[in-house]
């Protein structure tokens, strides 16, 4: 009997000691920010090609912002946590899970319209989890999603905008052209309103072919797009079925690559194996991408190229942003609290006030402390939010590939 | 007890044969509604355009029925409706990878990974059908048990090869002209492989002592062993082959298509039990059929509908099958009893 | 009895454990007999054949044929040392033609000639000759029955186990199934068979015995069992009354 109680006893103590010390711990640390970001990958999948650049992107973002936060002066610390959403909307919303689990205040990602709904339903609308999407469908428009989605990458009506000028600079204006897009919400979104915006400069749509990306052989859909003799062809596609079905236009015999201008899922710094450079080489494209000759921009490729790993991918500077604009948000909210950091997104990239970029991010750091607000222009560009958390103008590259390389041909900024 | 009093000829006659004005065979019927069917494209979206999707069907029908015909014989041998049909043949492709990474030429590697499929089938049947079977296993615990082994080779093939999506870097791009008509190279390869490994089985199955005890186990499998046939022999042999014709439909599925993640079986799957009950179940020329039926429907239905609606069309032909012709196209009536 | 090719001895065996349908059978076939089981119904006439062909493990017990104990062989290893079975039912491979009946039937001995086996049975049934090309499940009763008994005789079996040959069969096919037992005997095959047509099969018996809750109980000729009031009120009385 006495020893139990003894026991009990010296276990109270230690209770109270653990305690104790927890919380002489958190008063030490009182005026310290931790935050956590969070990432959705697209590790594996049908995305994944793109998953290696933008992990790469997410975690300069976390090593820039510690680096401002130590060099303003003030204690707040960035944490990286990433988990794979695997481009299936299951998988997504398991894995935002697991970020929140770890006390993620903010989560970049996920690369697509469906994974991203899942997540807003599962989680994060319900704790104002702010999300930053790369995905560009306008659907996510309307969803009720209380103010949490932001996103740095322009919405397809913007794509779809880029799309025409540059079908219109290199095929010409008002040609005929023939739309093949995997049955998915970002390809139905964006093929129509390609063929509004399309139709609504003079052009003419010959056909559009939508194809279930669960199938083995695509020879059809490549033959009826092809059977009018379009003059140019818009391919909205994912790498996986790109292989398949490239390799499906070429076998038509009709193909011209030239007359390709695949949209930004389809946008990668070197073309991967599986798709057949027959079906690619020559091919136009448009991705998002950064104005070029801005410190930030050389900055950003300076730190890219010194971290070595992944080449630079689609997103990677807007997914890089939007890092920055959450820990922004966070050192002006002073906390990591995610319903805080959303109310204070638009305070770090405001109209009209005194402007940052990562070349001097410390200052940025010290303004949002002290609660001035700011205007972040990011390395993509400036941020100017709607009420539906979607940016209103868009940088775009247009990109040929030329020996299984993207190149850059020009950019264009869309409203 | 006995079900079958004897009640005379004519009798007995009567009941297994409908007249014979209504047994025009299956087949024929099938061949006038697809004739009728491209005709009638024909005269719609005209002679190139109806051509070039037929051909499109009979090369994506010949994926799904190589694919099949393994799947019929163990569905119509053993009762097995083998879930892990379509891994076995993933298994097929990554064996091929691996082998081509440790430096083994790629034709010899491709026999290999036949040969290793065909080892892996037979495994599946030491390690879990006959242990199954032994404890009197049901239909219903063969269907799951098969499920969960399908997944454990998809699992073990994702945890040391990746789920991305990997290539066998053959030319899937060169194509056979014929007048306005174009067809992938490597397809029509792989086409005429599964014409001939079709075939090849379904004349072994006529004709050979083993086909034929294969084809007796599949009828009653208590009374081939009575007849002095090693049942256990022959289910080995039939795991074998069916095995190697997944592996073979795997690797040129592989080659031909030319890309591919782990998951190309179980997506693959559907079509392929399609087509086993559109031939008729254990039936090795059925499963092509019933391949080629599936791909001609599908692909001429783009002409019809957009593209997107493909899989619904196989799908639909499938119900309606099995409530006008539940025995498949070579199916046999059932017996009474 | 010296000459005997099939013996059982104590033979123990059930399908399921703790439940033995065979409860100690001992039954000796000479060579060149007939011997019939008779029995009533659940008495483990047919049970006591599928024991003997190895379909049903014993639990104890032995089985021998000639001077080899087959108890625990498989089936087809047991046809290959000349025994033949004919099943009750689904004794036909009814997706097979007659043909390939016949040639399934010769699996355990291919060293034989198929060509003169066929010729052989088509001889002892000529019906099975006109029907060649058939499938065995469009065989009527008779037909099938004959089928059967050609598929299990076709390796030259030296026993043949007959379970229930007449059961289900119109009257006429009836005596044309007993004659033709007789006649299989004749040419040398031993026969031992399981009847519910009790005394036309013990009449036409060497001899036979009679099967009582998985033990055997009476034993002795055929005809004079037939004849024997005990067994008449036993098994006999029952089935036709």
């Amino acid at each position: 009997m006495s020893l139990l109680c003894k026991r009990s006893i010296s276990a109270s103590w230690s209770v109270v000691s653990i305690l104790a010390l927890l919380m002489g711990t958190a008063s030490a640390q009182a005026q310290s920010l931790d935050l956590t970001i969070g990432a959705l990958l697209e590790s594996t999948g049908p995305l994944s090609e793109t998953g290696p650049s933008i992990e790469k992107a997410a975690t300069l973002a976390v090593q820039v912002a510690n680096q401002a936060a130590k060099d303003a002066g003030i204690p707040a610390t960035v944490t990286f946590v990433a988990a794979d959403s695997q481009g299936d909307p299951q998988a997504a919303l398991s894995a935002a899970r697991t970020l929140v689990d770890k006390n993620a205040s903010c989560i970049l990602g996920p690369a697509t319209t469906p994974e991203a709904i899942s997540v807003l339903n599962g989680i994060t609308l319900q704790r104002k989890i702010t999300l930053w999407p790369q995905a560009s469908s306008t659907r996510l428009r309307a969803v009720k999603d209380d103010g949490t989605i932001f996103r740095t990458v322009a919405a397809a009506d913007l794509q779809s905008k880029a799309l025409v000028l540059a079908i219109e600079n290199h095929a010409g204006k008002g040609k005929n052209v023939a739309i093949i897009f995997r049955n998915e919400p970002y390809g139905d979104a964006l093929s129509k309103t390609f063929t509004k915006d399309w139709e609504g400069r003079g052009g003419k749509v010959l056909t559009t072919v939508s194809f279930d990306p669960q199938q083995e052989t695509f020879d059809s859909e490549a033959g009826q797009a092809l059977a009018d003799n379009p003059d140019a062809y818009v391919v909205i596609d994912y790498p996986e079925t790109y292989a398949k079905l490239g390799a499906a236009l070429v076998r038509t015999g009709k193909f011209d690559p030239r007359k390709l201008f695949v949209a930004d899922t389809l946008s990668f710094a070197k073309v991967p194996g599986t798709i057949p450079v027959e079906s690619i080489n020559g091919a136009f494209g448009v991705a998002g991408s950064s104005p070029r000759g801005t410190g930030a921009y050389a900055l950003f490729n300076k730190l890219w190229d010194e971290a070595g790993g992944a080449e630079n991918g689609s997103y990677t500077a807007n997914t890089f942003d939007a890092g920055i604009l959450c820990f922004l948000s966070a050192v002006a909210a002073g906390s990591t609290e995610p319903g805080a950091i959303r109310d204070k997104v638009r305070t770090v990239s405001q109209e009209g006030a005194r402007q940052f970029t990562i070349e001097n991010l410390a200052d940025a750091v010290d303004a949002a402390a002290s609660g001035e607000p700011i205007d972040y222009v990011g390395v993509s560009g400036s941020f100017r939010f709607a009420p539906n958390g979607d940016l209103t103008t868009g940088f775009y590259d247009v990109f040929q590939y030329r020996d299984g390389k993207q190149v850059t041909v020009e950019q264009v900024n869309v409203k | 007890m006995a079900t079958l009093v004897e009640t005379g000829e004519a009798a007995i006659e009567d009941s297994t044969q409908p007249p014979r004005f209504a047994r025009l065979p299956r087949p024929v019927i099938l061949l006038l509604v697809l004739v009728a069917i491209l005709c009638g494209l024909i005269a719609v979206f005209g002679p190139t355009m109806a051509a070039q999707a037929t051909l499109n069907g009979f090369v994506a029908g010949g994926y799904i029925g190589l694919g099949a015909i393994g799947l019929t014989l163990v569905f119509g041998m053993l009762k097995v409706v083998n879930f892990a049909h379509g891994d076995l043949m993933v298994s097929g492709a990554y064996l091929t990878i691996l082998l081509a990474w440790l430096g083994v030429p790629l034709p010899l590697g491709m026999l290999l990974a036949v040969t290793g499929t065909a080892a892996l089938a037979l495994a599946t049947e030491k390690l879990v059908w006959r242990p199954l079977r032994r404890a009197g296993a049901g239909t219903l615990q063969l269907f799951l048990s098969a499920i969960g082994l399908g997944l454990v080779i998809r699992s073990t093939i994702q945890f040391f090869a990746g789920s991305q999506v990997r290539t066998l870097g053959a030319n899937v791009v060169t194509s056979i002209a014929f007048g306005p008509l174009r067809m992938g190279t490597l397809q029509a390869v792989a086409f005429v492989v599964g014409l001939v490994a079709m075939v090849i089985v379904g004349l072994a199955l006529r004709y050979t002592n083993i086909g034929k005890e294969m084809r007796a186990l599949a009828d009653n499998r208590a009374l081939a062993e009575v007849s002095g046939i090693n049942t256990s022999r022959i289910i080995d042999i039939t795991w074998t082959i069916s095995g190697c014709l997944a592996g073979l439909a795997g690797v040129l599925y592989a080659t031909a298509i030319g890309s591919f993640n782990p998951n190309f079986g179980i997506t693959l799957l559907l079509g392929l039990f399609a087509a086993t009950i559109l031939g008729g179940i254990g039936n090795a020329y059925g499963a092509l059929v019933g391949g080629i039926v599936i791909g001609l429907s599908q692909e001429w239905s783009t002409l019809l509908f957009n593209a997107r609606w493909k899989p619904v069309v196989g799908f639909t032909l499938l119900i309606l099958m099995l409530l006008f012709m539940p025995q498949g196209i070579f199916g046999r009536t059932r017996r009474r009893s | 009895m010296t000459n005997a090719v099939l013996s059982t001895s104590a033979l123990v065996a059930g399908y399921v454990p703790q439940v033995d349908i065979l409860n100690g059978v001992s039954i000796t076939v000479a060579n060149n007999e007939i011997v019939t089981v008779v029995g009533a119904n659940g008495a483990g006439k047919s049970t006591l054949l599928k024991t003997i062909m190895g379909l049903l493990a014993p639990k104890s017990g032995s089985v021998t044929l000639g001077s080899l104990d087959i108890a625990g062989l498989r089936p087809s290893a047991i046809v290959g040392h000349g025994l033949g079975y004919v099943p009750q039912r689904e004794n036909v491979f009814e997706a097979l033609p007659v043909e390939e009946n016949l040639e399934i039937g010769l699996t355990s001995r291919r060293d034989l000639p198929l060509r003169p086996r066929m010729e052989a049975m088509y001889a002892l049934f000529p019906r099975l000759r006109e029907r060649r090309r058939q499938l065995a499940g469009n065989l009527s009763g008779g037909e099938r029955q004959m089928l059967a008994m050609a598929r299990a005789l076709i390796p030259q079996p030296t026993v043949l186990l007959l379970d229930e040959p007449t059961a289900g069969l119109a009257p006429q096919f009836v005596d044309l199934m007993f004659e033709q037992v007789s006649a299989i005997n004749q040419s040398g095959v031993t026969i031992l068979m399981v009847e519910q047509n009790a005394s036309r099969a013990l009449a036409m018996s060497h001899r036979g015995y009679a099967l009582d809750l998985g033990r055997n109980t009476y034993e002795g000729a055929g005809p004079a069992l037939a004849r024997d009031t005990r067994i008449a009120e036993l098994y006999l009385g029952g089935l036709h009354a």
